[in-house]
């Protein structure tokens, strides 16, 4: 199976929406209410009724009295180590070999920790079905036919570019080389690609994208330095009672003879 | 104060504390039981019904918060996931319990004592209590299931599971003072009165470290969050100490939950050294109690709302 990648280019990306409404059109997402805020992102977040938005975000240069605009489109990372399926005790979720990561409703229990453990904060648990399943797809059913992405077809200025995996990373390393930019989702340190790469020329951690390598180490960290001291302390400490309760009783034992005695 | 459209909100919370609560109490019978035999009998009593009852609570609250409960069984199907752990540490907890019921059976209902033979050996009794031992620590295991939690740095520091633990074992110790308190006026016969002075004496000095650590635990955690590298865990810990969590949890938790029932439990210490009437203390431990039990809800619920009301 031929396994996806998906470039998401933030040099080119005007803004429109029209990747929102491609994606409500074809997953038969419901509009929904919304309100006024400090910011032009609408929705404000993704949801089980949008699952793709185009975040606004706007950077003022005090120094130069400066407005740049940032529009940065945002949807499920289909994550190489996905943190939702590592966290799901259900096993609902699950990457298909071509690299989409999706969900089975029906094992979903709606327990919320794949929500928690999302760093994209893409899961959010549908208060009607119960369920956290409902998130981009990567229109799984349109590019098994050979299709384009529903967002991707719908995009007007190439912002979405959608192929193969190894085709993907090889134009996001050209055009982050051709614009002096940034890529977000490579780790090579860590082997680690996510289906979905961006590429900007400004730095990411600026465009408010998580630092998932200090996020996924620090709890990693708190698995492997706790889970298992905390047991094996438990195992030990549990020892260390016995032999406690042994010498008490054992001297409670002795005083008692040595009472009768005298 | 209720924040909407939180995942994990006060069901969570409550299952949390509940869970802990057991835990904390089991812990607080089993090594009482194992370091002084059955002298504090009504203790050990107490800790044994307050363990696997508020286990069983802690199970339903969690189920409840499910959206499909019916499926609650397939949460055993992923070895690596903190729930799945989590759950499987509170289905042998529970379990435990139980069994452990069964060496305690209460004197007001002697016919169970024929139900449950084995009630005399002592030597099982004590062997299911170093077995619950390492599963009554497991039932804190929700603060590690927060500190795992990669979305959430405001969650992901190892402080975090020690100050769930610590003030679990707190709500323990104070639940067994409120219920002995209950029972203290029953009790009329002076030895089984002195003993129960005794219990709740020592209920108050156990309070007293446990409070104090509790506060120590969650004054760096506060600390360590607020000088945290993410900015998100920032603003979560911004929202306990000044912003919209801040009556919750400093209010709510350190000064209810903490600082008063450390008062109050220093008090009862210097009644007992100045020899003063005892027929205030069971009142001014049930306050106590009901002070630590009601702040540990509310700490639970604050840091639960404020790791996710803060977003990218």
């Amino acid at each position: 199976m031929v396994e996806y990648g998906w470039m998401i280019d933030l040099t080119k990306c005007i803004g429109c929406r029209s990747c929102q409404v491609a994606c409500k059109r074809w997953n038969n997402r419901s509009a929904e209410k919304t309100t006024f805020s400090s910011t032009w992102t609408n929705p404000e977040s993704l949801s089980p009724q949008t699952w793709t938005i185009v975040k606004f975000k706007l950077k003022h240069d005090k120094g130069t009295d400066k407005i740049d605009w940032h529009f940065i489109k945002w949807q499920c990372m289909h994550c190489d180590d996905a943190p939702c399926l590592n966290a799901c005790p259900t096993k609902a979720i699950y990457k298909r070999p071509d690299g989409i990561v999706r969900t089975h409703d029906d094992r979903c229990i709606g327990c919320g920790n794949c929500v928690m453990a999302c760093p994209y904060e893409v899961r959010h648990k549908d208060p009607v079905a119960g369920t956290a399943t409902f998130k981009c797809d990567l229109c799984w059913d349109r590019v098994g036919e050979g299709k384009l992405p529903a967002c991707t077809q719908a995009c007007p200025t190439e912002t979405l570019v959608f192929g193969t995996r190894d085709s993907i990373v090889a134009k996001a390393k050209a055009r982050a080389a051709t614009i002096g930019g940034y890529i977000y989702g490579l780790w090579p340190e860590r082997n680690l690609a996510n289906t979905v790469v961006y590429v900007s020329k400004v730095p990411f951690e600026k465009l408010g994208f998580p630092d998932l390598n200090m996020r996924l180490s620090a709890s990693a960290e708190v698995q492997r330095d706790l889970a298992l001291p905390i047991g094996g302390l438990g195992v030990v400490g549990a020892a260390g009672l016995v032999a406690l309760a042994f010498i008490l009783r054992r001297r409670r034992e002795l005083e008692k003879t040595s009472g009768v005695e005298k | 104060m209720v924040v909407e459209h939180l995942t994990w909100d006060w069901l969570a919370a409550l299952g949390m504390t509940f869970g802990g609560l057991g835990g904390g109490a089991f812990l607080v019978a089993a090594i009482t039981s194992l370091c002084t035999g059955s002298k504090y009998r009504e203790l050990l009593k107490l800790g044994a019904y307050l363990a696997a009852s508020f286990a069983i609570l802690d199970l339903l609250m969690l189920a409840a918060e499910l959206g499909h409960p019916e499926r609650a069984l397939y949460i055993y199907s992923n070895p690596s996931s903190m729930v799945t752990i989590g759950g499987s540490i509170l289905m042998v907890f529970i379990i435990l319990g139980i069994i452990y019921i069964t060496f305690l059976p209460p004197d007001s209902l002697p016919w169970l004592r024929s139900w449950f033979p084995w009630y005399r050996y002592t030597a099982a009794r004590n062997f299911i209590e170093v077995i619950g031992i390492p599963f009554a620590v497991g039932t804190s295991y929700t603060g590690v299931l927060l500190a795992v939690a990669s979305a959430k740095p405001f969650w992901n520091t190892p402080v975090l599971p020690a100050l769930f633990f610590l003030s679990a074992v707190l709500t323990g110790v104070m639940a067994i003072g409120l219920l002995l308190s209950f029972l203290y006026p029953t009790k009329l016969v002076k030895e089984e009165k002195a003993i129960l002075l005794s219990t709740l004496h020592k209920v108050s000095i156990s309070g007293i470290f446990l409070g104090i650590a509790s506060l120590a635990v969650a004054l760096f955690y506060l600390l360590m969050t607020l000088s945290s590298p993410s900015p998100l865990a920032v603003r979560s810990a911004k929202l306990l100490v000044e912003g919209l969590l801040s009556p919750m949890f400093i209010g709510g938790f350190v000064v209810v939950g903490l600082v008063i029932p450390i008062l109050l439990c220093g008090y009862l210490i210097h009644m007992k050294k100045k020899k003063a009437d005892s027929s205030t203390v069971p009142l001014l431990m049930a306050a106590g109690s009901i002070c630590v039990i009601i702040g540990n809800i509310l700490m639970r619920y604050a840091i639960l709302a404020a790791g996710q009301l803060v977003t990218l």
